[in-house]
């Protein structure tokens, strides 16, 4: 299962809390593909998703502002 | 056990969801918990307001009094224009504009041998917020025969004491105290002040190990009285066991409520 979703705009740690919602939604494996901002989000949101055992796939800079990165759920 | 949470709901408690230890099944459970508070008063206060913040499902509030002007110093959950209304009604009013979210329960009315036990029955922890040694040890009775968990409380002048009673698990209050002070042993009038942020200092442990019960994270102060002396502050935690022969939760103990004596005019406790 593949899922996206645009945190851009939401701030830390309700982003972290709503992807933290979004993955326990999910199966080991799912990709979760998600846009957050720049600054503090991108900063901290993918090490914090790491700490709670899953996988940042990759993070790549957004044309139309802010970070896309690419979890797999553990 | 069912419950999901709001797009609202995650944003509200964000700072529990992030949390280890609580997180998005700590708060489901606290969504689908039920606490009583004793007392409107002191400790109430700050329990009231936490619990509520909290998320706790059902809250349950019981007083029989109205707001005094003397009580402000250190009852938060009642304002100067509460004055005269019903204590519960009171700390409703605050506790639904903090939050929404929990279903408040309240009672007008004073706790007794008569009423306490249906009352108690509805709810998975209390949290002994009373003034007065009565009412404490018919909490204490109450909690071991219907073998509901609760946090003791009391403050008095600088200091404060909480412990939580896991029945017929841990020590009860009477494993610790047996029974109500002599009446020339408690405080008099004139020797009953109590700082006003003692009772929030207290009130916000009481509170603490209610979430702590309900989320089943952490170790409770079971088996263990907190003390404290603010003007110090020193916090000392004494441990204690279950009293094997203890009038109220031995194998001897008690089968059935009665009335304990109250003394008037011992002070304000909460």
């Amino acid at each position: 299962m593949n899922i996206q979703k645009d945190f851009r705009g939401i701030k830390c740690p309700v982003n972290f809390a709503k992807t933290k919602m979004v993955l326990a939604q999910m199966n080991k494996g799912d990709i979760l593909k998600l846009l957050i901002d720049d600054g503090s989000a991108i900063e901290n949101l993918p090490g914090s998703v790491e700490k709670e055992g899953h996988k940042v796939l990759s993070k790549s800079e957004e044309n139309s502002g802010g970070w896309r990165i690419i979890i797999e759920k553990n | 056990m069912s419950y999901s949470l709001n797009d609202e709901q995650v944003e509200r408690y964000a700072r529990h969801i992030i949390l280890d230890g609580v997180g998005i099944e700590g708060q489901i459970k606290l969504l689908n918990s039920k606490v009583l508070i004793v007392g409107a008063g002191g400790l109430g206060s700050p329990v009231a307001l936490y619990l509520s913040a909290a998320g706790v499902g059902t809250i349950g509030i019981i007083d029989a009094d109205e707001v005094d002007l003397s009580n402000l110093q250190r009852q938060i959950i009642h304002y100067t224009s509460d004055i005269g209304k019903a204590k519960v009604l009171s700390a409703k009013e605050k506790m639904q504009a903090i939050n929404p979210d929990p279903k408040i329960i309240t009672y007008k009315t004073y706790l007794d041998e008569t009423n306490i036990l249906d009352i108690i029955n509805e709810y998975d922890f209390v949290i002994d917020g009373s003034d007065n040694f009565a009412t404490k040890f018919l909490i204490n009775d109450a909690c071991i025969l219907s073998n509901t968990p609760f946090s003791h409380g009391g403050i008095l002048r600088f200091t404060g004491q909480t412990m939580t009673i896991l029945p017929h698990q841990s020590a009860c209050y009477a494993c610790v105290f047996d029974s109500p002070p002599p009446k020339e042993s408690t405080p008099t009038c004139s020797s009953a002040g109590v700082l006003g942020t003692i009772a929030g200092m207290l009130g916000t442990i009481q509170a603490t190990e209610a979430i702590k019960y309900l989320t089943g994270y952490g170790e409770l102060l079971s088996d263990k009285l907190l003390i404290f002396d603010a003007l110090s502050m020193d916090f000392d935690k004494i441990n204690f066991t279950k009293n094997p022969d203890c009038r109220v939760c031995s194998k001897n103990g008690i089968k059935e409520l009665s009335r304990y004596e109250q003394i008037s005019c011992e002070g304000d406790f909460k």
